[in-house]
């Protein structure tokens, strides 16, 4: 059952030249117990769509329409002060940069004790849970940890107290901004095998938040592709790696050189940049990069439909694609 | 074109010496690529620093056609920045942010002699053309491109001085995905249509792969591993090696849901206060008595051009 649900969600930002549509009706539910990719590179959404379920927009960003249920309860009608319990209670994030979470000036210990508390913790059971939230996370000497300051500790280190803090209060839905992308890759490995066991031990919902396709190979149940501000294909991890069904998944998985070639041609480029959101074509969004494009493909928006496992937003099925740029 | 020797550079701190590159030799012959692979304080970006002269070594040898680093003063250095230029991760780093691209490059030609006034123009347009972008970038500032556009105009900025050697430290890491195919094939052209020799520094196994000739991999200043691309990249005999193939997410799900689920523990030692023995022993899977002692030396293997440092291969 889902735990997460996001409705046809719509931010916009403020600009000079007026509001700039950057999520433009996202529908994404996600189970407990499952981790789902939301893939995207810059200007394509994917922040600010977590950002919204999170209530952290920035100055200027607003959800301008659908709904973020969690549970059922729709977040967006919630008064302020609700909706902070929620922020750290039910939804809880961890960053790229882990010292974006942490104070400089407190102690580890102190400051996940500090959210406990927030959230109605008292004194000694704050400071049992602490240590024990430090223990789940891998962290050796947990008392030791406790009274470090956080300029003590690896980049490593300081993600599996974020990571801890974050899940101190047995929230249900986790939102992994790139917490890896910073790291090392043997540190990395040890941390997506941490919030691997973490979620079947929580049940957690993760949605985490990458650019890197390997991730998403690695620890994603379902993968989601944002193109635009929009979802061009939702697809179980296996399905959309083995036989995309949008042409940007299908460019974007080519681009990458493959770990078994023997002979190194030239990678598939996709070739021109993303669409520019202030002046949006009337068509799909790809279509002037797109090598399946069909003459309809300018004329209207697609709108997602299901096809195979996915949920494509793409006029052009996969049977029509020219074989030559069928890669991927 | 490379000829590096027993290579260190140790820096003395209030923590004691910092050991970043301590004794590291490899060859790079003209016109072939040598990819160094490694995670943060390995030594690899200060091997490259100590390449192109921004540092210079505290012991060893290191030549670039023939031009010693360690000692280049005056003409000699000047010879040496216009045979070998590093290409930075983040472009914004070698590039004026208050400067037209335009200007930034004839500053660099006007700097090293090789053109001025209307031969700069013309010079600067050529450079443009050969890293894939138009004329009219020439007239914008580093924060007005994106951030592909920028890496090319680094590129060209490294290739004003019409070197012989590009240094490149990790750059495609910070691109988007689709970009990053886009610079790679770029370098893969224009080293074979200017004969350019690189060193192509990464912690990216896969683009090190698509690129390379031979790769050796870092760990804590010493290079544990060095041959041919397949070898490193496919069949790796070091147990490091092989650790950061298995840590490395390949964007395949059925090579990820084969994998066995072992990580490498604990997190690479203080450079200040390197383990004796071998310097993996504390993370090592296998690691034996003689590891915790005694420093493997690195050594070819039977298998043609592979040197490994492990007493158990």
């Amino acid at each position: 059952m889902s735990v997460l649900e996001i409705v046809d969600l719509h931010a916009v930002v403020a600009t000079d030249g007026g509001e700039l549509p950057v999520v433009r009706g996202i529908s994404l539910s996600i189970d407990a117990g499952e981790i789902v990719g939301l893939v995207g590179e810059s200007g394509s959404g994917k922040s600010f769509t977590a950002l919204s379920v999170l209530g952290l927009l920035p100055d200027g960003a607003r959800v301008s329409g659908g709904r973020i249920l969690v549970d059922g309860e729709d977040l967006l009608s919630l008064r302020a002060a609700e909706r902070r319990t929620r922020r750290g209670g039910t939804v809880a994030m961890i960053y790229q940069d882990p010292m974006t979470a942490l104070n400089p000036l407190m102690t580890v210990g102190a400051q996940i004790a500090e959210g406990l508390r927030a959230h109605g913790v008292d004194g000694a059971e704050a400071k049992k849970r602490t240590l024990a939230a430090i223990e789940e996370v891998g962290l050796p000497r947990p008392e030791r940890i406790a009274r470090s300051y956080p300029h003590r500790l690896s980049g490593g280190q300081r993600q599996r107290v974020v990571i801890a803090s974050a899940l101190a209060l047995r929230p249900k839905v986790l939102i992994a901004d790139e917490p890896t992308t910073a790291l090392d890759v043997t540190i990395q490995q040890q941390i997506l095998a941490l919030v691997d066991e973490l979620r079947v031990a929580h049940d957690l919902a993760v949605l985490w938040i990458t650019h890197d396709l390997g991730v998403v190979a690695r620890i994603a149940n379902r993968v989601a592709v944002m193109y635009a501000g929009r979802i061009a294909e939702a697809a179980p991890t296996r399905s959309l790696f083995a036989a995309p069904q949008h042409p940007y998944s299908a460019a974007l998985l080519a681009s990458i050189p493959s770990p078994t070639d023997t002979v190194r041609g030239p990678l598939p480029q996709i070739g021109g940049a993303p669409p520019d959101l202030t002046a949006l074509p009337p068509g799909c969004p790809f279509e002037p990069r797109c090598a399946q494009r069909e003459p309809g493909c300018a004329a209207t928006e697609p709108d997602p439909v299901h096809r195979g496992d996915a949920d494509t937003a793409c006029f052009v099925p996969r049977e029509r694609w020219t074989t030559a740029e069928e890669a991927g | 074109m490379i000829e590096v020797t027993e290579a260190a550079r140790h820096y003395r701190t209030s923590d004691g010496v910092v050991r970043a590159v301590d004794g590291v030799s490899f060859v790079v012959a003209e016109g072939e690529t040598l990819g160094l692979v490694g995670e943060s304080g390995c030594g690899k970006s200060t091997t490259a620093k100590l390449l192109v002269a921004l540092e210079r070594p505290t012991a060893g040898t290191i030549l670039v056609d023939g031009i010693d680093v360690a000692t280049a003063r005056g003409a000699e250095l000047r010879r040496l920045r216009r045979t070998i230029q590093l290409v930075f991760q983040d472009p914004y780093a070698s590039l004026n942010p208050r400067r037209r691209i335009a200007a930034t490059l004839a500053e660099v030609l006007a700097v090293h002699d090789l053109a001025r006034g209307a031969a700069a123009t013309r010079r600067v347009g050529e450079l443009l053309e050969m890293v894939g972008l138009p004329a009219s970038v020439g007239e914008r500032y580093p924060h007005q491109l994106s951030g592909g556009q920028r890496q090319r105009v680094g590129i060209a900025r490294a290739l004003a001085v019409e070197p012989r050697v590009l240094v490149l430290d990790e750059p495609v890491s910070a691109l988007d995905v689709s970009v990053r195919a886009e610079v790679m094939n770029l370098l893969v052209s224009l080293r074979a249509s200017l004969g350019l020799t690189y060193l192509f520094i990464s912690h990216d196994l896969g683009m090190v792969r698509h690129l390379c000739d031979r790769i050796a991999v870092m760990y804590l200043g010493k290079v544990v591993e060095a041959g041919g691309w397949r070898q490193v990249s496919d069949d790796p005999l070091h147990p490091y090696t092989r650790s950061l193939h298995d840590a490395v997410p390949v964007a395949d799900p059925t090579v990820e849901s084969g994998r066995s689920g072992r990580t490498l523990t604990g997190e690479v030692p203080d450079p200040a206060a390197p383990p004796p023995g071998c310097r993996f022993h504390p993370r090592c899977p296998i690691a034996e008595d003689r590891c915790r002692t005694t420093e493997p030396p690195l050594l070819a293997q039977p298998d043609g051009d592979r040197l490994v440092a492990c007493h158990l291969v």
